[in-house]
């Protein structure tokens, strides 16, 4: 079996850090503090 | 709905992944009257860092950055299923031990990760026939990875993406025909 990535539930989620719309850096570590639901999407 | 999400203490956080960048994604933050912040991933890290192959993906993320939940690929606010667990989420952060919305549809082989990289460098080094290749590489040797396979019809196909509009009929009769 090859090497894969998973992610489970109780793990430290992994942060990121990418460019807002506005065109501003934002973490995902900067919503620490609080519960944040990240909702991923596309435009096709 | 976004106003309840914060009366709870909680924000949304939404990540378009769109290797055509900000511009593609805009339009539909804007005629969603979204609230909250949305950021860009043009080169697909995510994917890469979480191990999802399709999208649209929801996680429930705690105080201290934990994963309470996931769910990969077809993730959809507007089901009753997923409200409950938003409710559950949002009223105590407790959930069920390994709750997972969709299980089986993570895990993404590592060497997919650099087929995908290798083609997106040629997209951007301004050769597509290239990108086109190596993606379509890519697929034959994982066809459930659809982040990769739609990519590769965007880049064949523009007109069915960014014409205004997504064809979805397109993309349907695509699957259907083992494309």
């Amino acid at each position: 079996m090859s090497k894969t990535i998973t992610l489970q539930p109780g793990q430290p989620v992994p942060d990121f850090t990418l460019p807002s719309l506005d065109g501003q850096d934002v973490s995902l570590s900067s919503y620490r503090g609080g519960k944040v639901i990240v909702f991923m999407w596309a435009s096709w | 709905m976004y106003s309840d999400i914060r009366r709870a203490g909680a924000d949304i956080l939404s990540v378009a992944v769109d290797l055509h960048g900000p511009e593609k994604a805009r339009p539909f933050h804007t005629a969603a009257r979204a609230e909250f912040t949305t950021v860009v991933d043009e080169s697909n890290s995510l994917a890469a860092a979480f191990g999802f192959k399709a999208i649209p993906n929801g996680l429930l993320v705690d105080e201290q950055g934990r994963l309470a939940y996931k769910h990969f690929s077809g993730f959809d606010i507007r089901k009753p299923e997923t409200v409950e667990v938003l409710e559950m989420f949002l009223a105590s952060g407790a959930m069920p031990a390994g709750v997972d919305g969709a299980p089986g549809r993570d895990g993404l082989p590592v060497a997919t990760i650099e087929h995908f990289r290798s083609g997106l460098a040629r997209l951007k080094a301004g050769d597509p026939g290239g990108a086109a290749r190596i993606w379509r590489e890519g697929v034959a040797l994982e066809p459930d990875n659809w982040l990769m396979r739609k990519q590769l019809w965007a880049l064949e196909n523009p007109d069915r993406f960014y014409a205004g509009a997504i064809d979805f009929a397109w993309q349907k009769e695509q699957i259907a025909e083992g494309r």
